[in-house]
């Protein structure tokens, strides 16, 4: 049983990871379509942080897993994805922070995530080259970190290849042809696929691809810049998140300092890096890390967060097409919640059973006013 | 060239790992840098597009289809300090 002629639009780690899901349960009739080549969209342009300390119980609970996952992926799929888990540390600058990194930590630990409250004496101990002024309380998880994002869609896609999944990129998708109430056909580029099920996994696309058939999505596109710094000497543990601006500072297995910190808000069409964002990052860097003002920045660039109205991602049939899935909305953290979102996401497509934590994702819910929204998105 | 050349200096990679890259179908530069990483190190694909552009021209690539990789800023690495001194711009 080869399960149904599956097409997935979009070969980030979105649909590659769900083929990959897929394939392990026997649905190996797959093809993973992307437009460009593979290591093109958010996928490839983001932090690779992973994280438990979520403000939602049903986030914290996905994140338990998918940090699990992250984990185990070199085991699961016979690759390396360089991930480092010495922890995620935010620090909170009043006492509105302080209190919602207390409420935060409580819930965290109702939902068996071990993370701790540190007092900046701590925080100095555990990393001491950051600046710790004004910081009143900081809030850790050590099974937090980060891995290395070229690796995860490497592996995946070499994963399902290996299952019979034909991964194709440079396969745009330009049409869909709807009989009745289904998806028939995937019109691309480059030629025609026979479905019998589709999934829209296009991110910030997405919109692009509902429209093909008639299915209106709400997601917006805002652009967020990175940077990475030359490689350095491993000298920073944790991934540091300071609430005063919503920076995210990370060094890499490769040694390099990721950065990344929000600058317009809002829909926007390019991802072109700006002059303002290089000063806005480089200002915040030394301030929280003062050695580094002489660090050489090597390379900045930028990408799409895929925004929904209420934070939350969009899971699930529509109701016309009945054959057409969504699985987009990841807002800035698809990179991390892909791999369980994915595992919940097969197991309700082979086995119908869905999972009560994706279960409320479904698209119908903006016409009743959408979900409890996420106060942890950073950026 | 002996299979063991390194292509890209800065990220290790040799003549043995592009071949396999072009045998797995990625021939233009940008699949390449996205499948092996070469160009992302250090030195930003200054050393290794030449090296890289003239192995793909050696394996059959016509030479119109070999387009440099993305370039973006800084041109050159330069100290955060630079960039955090410099004046707001109106
Ligand atoms: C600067 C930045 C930092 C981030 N940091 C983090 C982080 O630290 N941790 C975290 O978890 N997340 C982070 N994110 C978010 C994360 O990158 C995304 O949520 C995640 O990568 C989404 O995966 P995806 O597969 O849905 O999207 P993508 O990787 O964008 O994949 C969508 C794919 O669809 C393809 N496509 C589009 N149109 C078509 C078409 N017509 N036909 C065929 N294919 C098409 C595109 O080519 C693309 O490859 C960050 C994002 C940015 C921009």
């Amino acid at each position: 049983m080869a399960g149904p002629k599956t097409i997935i639009i979009g070969g980030g780690i979105v649909g590659l990871s769900l083929a990959w899901n897929l394939a392990r349960r026997g649905w190996t009739d797959l093809t993973v379509l992307d437009r460009d080549h593979l290591n093109a969209g958010a996928s490839a342009r983001c932090g690779g942080g992973v994280r438990s300390q979520w403000s939602t119980a049903d986030n914290i609970r996905i994140m338990k897993r998918s940090t699990e996952l992250f984990a185990s992926f070199p085991a699961d799929t016979g690759f390396n994805n360089w991930f480092r888990q010495e922890g995620y540390l935010f620090l909170a600058y009043t006492d509105e922070q302080a209190a919602m990194f207390e409420q935060n930590h409580r819930l965290q630990k109702e939902n068996g995530v071990d993370s701790e409250l540190l007092s900046p004496a701590q925080i100095k101990a555990k990393a001491p080259t950051i600046n710790t002024d004004g910081v009143v309380v900081g809030a850790f998880h050590q099974k937090d970190g980060v891995c290395f994002p070229f690796a995860m869609v490497w592996g995946y896609a070499k994963a399902c290849r290996r299952l019979g999944v034909q991964v194709l990129p440079f396969h745009e998708v330009i049409g869909l042809e709807v009989a009745g109430e289904k998806i028939t056909q995937v019109v691309t580029n480059r030629g025609r696929f026979a479905a019998d099920l589709v999934i829209n996994g296009a991110a910030v696309w997405s919109p692009n691809i509902g429209r093909m058939c008639g299915v209106e999505l709400p997601n917006c596109a805002e652009k967020h810049e990175a940077i990475v710094t030359e490689p350095l000497h491993p000298f920073l543990g944790a991934c540091l998140i300071p609430m005063d601006s919503g920076m995210y500072l990370a060094q890499t297995m490769r040694g390099e300092i990721y950065a990344c910190v929000g600058l317009e808000k809002g829909p926007a069409t390019d991802y072109d890096h700006t002059f303002a964002f290089a000063q806005k990052i480089s200002r915040l860097m030394i301030r929280l890390i003062p050695r580094l003002a002489g660090v050489k920045m090597l390379r900045q660039w930028g990408g799409f967060y895929d925004l929904t109205p209420d934070t939350n991602p969009i899971v699930g049939f529509v109701d016309r097409p009945s054959n057409f899935y969504q699985y987009h909305g990841l807002m800035g953290h698809g990179f991390m919640f892909a791999p369980a979102l994915s595992e919940m996401i097969a197991e309700h497509l082979v086995a119908g059973k869905l999972h009560p934590d994706i279960a409320p994702y479904g698209l119908a819910r903006f016409k009743s006013g959408g979900l409890e929204v996420e106060k942890m998105i950073i950026g | 060239m002996p299979r063991k050349t390194i292509i890209c200096r800065c990220e290790d990679i040799t003549l043995v790992e592009v071949e396999e890259a072009l045998a797995l179908g990625y021939r233009d530069v940008e699949s390449i840098k996205r499948y092996l990483a070469l160009g992302t190190g250090a030195c930003q694909g200054k050393m290794c597009l030449a090296l890289l552009a003239r192995v793909l021209l050696e394996r059959g690539v016509a030479p119109d289809e070999i387009k440099p990789m993305v370039s973006r800023a800084p041109l050159a690495g330069a100290p955060l300090a630079a960039f955090a001194a410099e004046k707001e711009r109106a």
